[in-house]
């Protein structure tokens, strides 16, 4: 009998034509499709405007008891108390230190569309209520039904006090919200990817245990752990890496994203949770192929082998602070460890030793370091002298190398030759492709990919996302 | 002037003017009833009630707008635009926690017949309700039917608020998370 009735909510829930014996082998087959809007979820039809999900979409966000009540009356409400998702949202803006126009002019959502989300009581499409979270880092699925929707309050206070005039950052709004949607692409790719890894592994190579070791002299520290994370990938010391890019996204499964930042500042390690990614500037000298591999390796540094205490919600590293040779003492050990890491990674020291030994002229050393391993001549020079004694000081920029063609479409492959040019480039890359993946597979619907994207609507063609798929 | 509590004059107009609108009922979806229990008819024994005038009968402004609390929806009450008359009913009533459901349905308001429309409504006070269109099974199909039913309700003597339509799911609205539409008589 009670075989009999699970059948029957079966069907009501995922239409009569699909197959299986569980909820999740139903969604699967299911030809249903759902939507959400502020208020309520229910099964979609046509004439529907919010967010279309798919029937597996829908149960992993929403759960069983929830399709089937959508099943049984039509709709599920989903607001948990009457003041929200206003409460939510006002709250988060106001413990980032952001104004209306602040918000507005990264999201392009009119001041007056921004006040009534934080009205209670407002009704807001769900389209905007997801554009105004994803910019601030809450979860957009459970806005509204989860009072503060997965909001990590620690990062709020990191990213205000980095937004704080008086503060050593001193980023600008605009910079606070960079940071604070990176942290959303960062948590959701996370997500996606473990949906993904039901299917095929989202990463090749396991993440290491975290190092605590900083002992003097640190960057020996850095090189011993650049040797450690060498052989985890099988690299020998001659063998270049040939994209950062890869290892940080493929082999670690580690989330990535790139923007054009402040200027001053190269690369930032942040935390949404217990979920870790990179962020790294598209502009400043990052634009240089090698300076950019060189920034990636340092916050693969940190984010592989620095302990919790070490990893703030968001580590800033600027140009400054990479530029200088890891035999600089006067500095925070944990980036003294992370320069020599980067260094030592792309170019092992006895590697580097092999090329002083094939030629004596220092200019001939740092070019074929440069060429060979892919690092900036700022890097390479310190390098050499610190590896081989080698002075270096007389190098001159205008007779070394620059980068080859191919590392450059390496490095900046999924970015540069993005099929949809409204996707900003913070959510191209690995991010973009999971969500093309997971689009792919039926687990998230087309209106989901392109919210997740942030692009135009309907700009998610199929030729478009076949192309995201094959710029790995 | 006192009103009296068992008239049902108004209420037979406006629901007739509204059934007329609609032309005819509709049976419930099959498919969504779960068990025998859903289909039994409540009696006035049960604690089904029939719809009659309210005591308003002046054109009212409208006051400040409701929003519905959780405590507020936890006491709703199922309504059905019958054939004849308008029965309504506690969704959490005695009769309700002894069918299998553990609540009663709109089909027992009906006995599982034909209807014109059903929902939701809360009692404010003795004159003011907020209603809405959510039944999986007799629910208004757009947002003219549901603005028409609930000027039914303000026509028989009530000050109404109803929760109007939902476009983002393209059914009405639920009770919580947004402010109530004033509905003039």
């Amino acid at each position: 009998m009670n075989d009999r009735i699970e059948e029957r909510n079966l069907s009501l829930a995922f239409g009569p034509e699909s197959s299986g014996d569980s909820p999740e082998e139903r969604a699967k087959t299911s030809k249903l499709r759902f939507v959400r809007g502020q208020l309520q979820l229910a099964r979609y039809s046509g004439n529907a405007t919010g967010r279309v999900l798919e029937a597996t979409e829908a149960l992993e966000l929403f759960g069983w008891s929830a399709l089937l009540k959508v099943g049984e009356d039509g709709s599920m409400p989903l607001i948990s108390s009457a003041q929200e998702p206003a409460h939510t949202l006002k709250r988060r803006r106001e413990e980032l230190g952001l104004s209306y126009e602040n918000l507005k002019r990264k999201t392009k959502v009119p001041v007056n569309t921004i006040k009534a989300a934080e009205t209670p009581g407002a009704r807001t499409p769900i389209r905007i209520l997801e554009k105004l979270a994803q910019a601030m880092a809450l979860d957009e699925q459970v806005l509204g039904m989860v009072p503060d929707a997965g909001r990590d309050a620690s990062l709020g206070v990191r990213l205000r006090e980095m937004g704080d005039s008086n503060s050593n950052q001193g980023f600008t709004a605009h910079t606070v919200l960079q940071f604070a949607e990176a942290a959303w692409i960062v948590d959701r790719q996370v997500s996606i990817q473990k949906r993904l890894s039901e299917i095929a592994p989202s990463c090749l190579t396991s993440l290491p245990y975290p190092d605590p070791d900083y002992s003097y002299p640190t960057y020996k520290q850095g090189y011993r752990l650049a040797r450690k994370t060498r052989q985890l990938l099988d690299l020998d010391d001659e063998e270049p890496v040939e994209s950062v890019r890869k290892v940080i996204e493929d082999q670690f499964g580690l989330p990535l994203v790139q923007e054009s930042m402040t200027r001053k500042l190269a690369g930032a390690t942040l935390a949404n949770g217990a979920i870790r990614g990179i962020m790294v500037n598209e502009a400043g000298s990052n634009t240089n192929v090698w300076v950019r591999r060189m920034t990636l390796c340092h916050e693969l540094g940190h984010l592989l082998w620095d302990p919790d205490d070490k990893l703030k919600k968001v580590t800033v590293d600027t140009y400054a602070d990479l530029e200088q040779s890891d035999r600089e003492q006067d500095r925070d050990i944990a980036e003294i460890r992370a320069n020599a890491f980067a260094v030592a990674f792309l170019a092992p020291a006895l590697a580097v030793e092999r090329i002083y030994e094939r030629c004596n002229d220092p200019t001939s050393v740092v070019s074929a370091v440069m060429s060979k391993f892919g690092i900036s001549a700022t890097a390479a020079k310190h390098h050499v002298r610190n590896v081989t004694g080698l002075n270096t000081a007389s190098v001159r920029n205008s007779d070394l190398p620059t980068p080859e063609p191919h590392l450059i479409a390496m490095e900046n492959l999924t970015l540069d030759y993005f099929p949809v040019k409204s996707v900003p480039s913070s959510r191209r890359g690995k991010f973009a492709w999971n969500v093309a993946k997971a689009q792919q597979l039926g687990l998230i619907s087309l209106d989901s990919a392109e919210s997740y994207l942030g692009c135009d609507a309907n700009s998610l063609t199929e030729d478009a996302l076949r192309i995201i798929l094959e710029l790995r | 002037m006192e009103s009296n509590p068992e008239a049902t004059g108004r209420t037979k107009e406006a629901f007739d003017d509204f059934r007329s609108y609609l032309s005819n009922p509709r049976m419930p979806t099959a498919a969504l009833i779960a068990n025998r229990d859903q289909v039994k008819q409540m009696n006035p024994s049960d604690g089904l009630l029939l719809w009659r005038d309210g005591p308003v009968t002046t054109k009212q402004k409208p006051p400040v707008a409701p929003l519905v609390t959780k405590d507020q929806a936890d006491t709703a009450q199922l309504w059905a635009v019958r054939t004849e008359d308008v029965a309504y009913a506690e969704e959490r009533c005695a009769f309700g926690k002894s069918l299998e459901s553990g609540v009663i349905k709109h089909t027992n308001l009906t006995g599982g017949l034909p209807a014109f429309c059903g929902g939701e409504l809360i009692f404010i006070d003795e004159s003011t309700i907020v209603v809405n269109g959510n039944s999986g099974r007799y629910g208004p199909r757009g947002s003219d039917e549901m603005r028409l039913v609930a000027q039914a309700f303000a026509k028989s003597g009530y000050k109404v608020w109803s929760m109007g339509f939902d476009h983002e799911a393209d059914l009405p609205a639920p009770f919580i998370g947004s402010y109530p539409e004033w509905i003039p008589a």
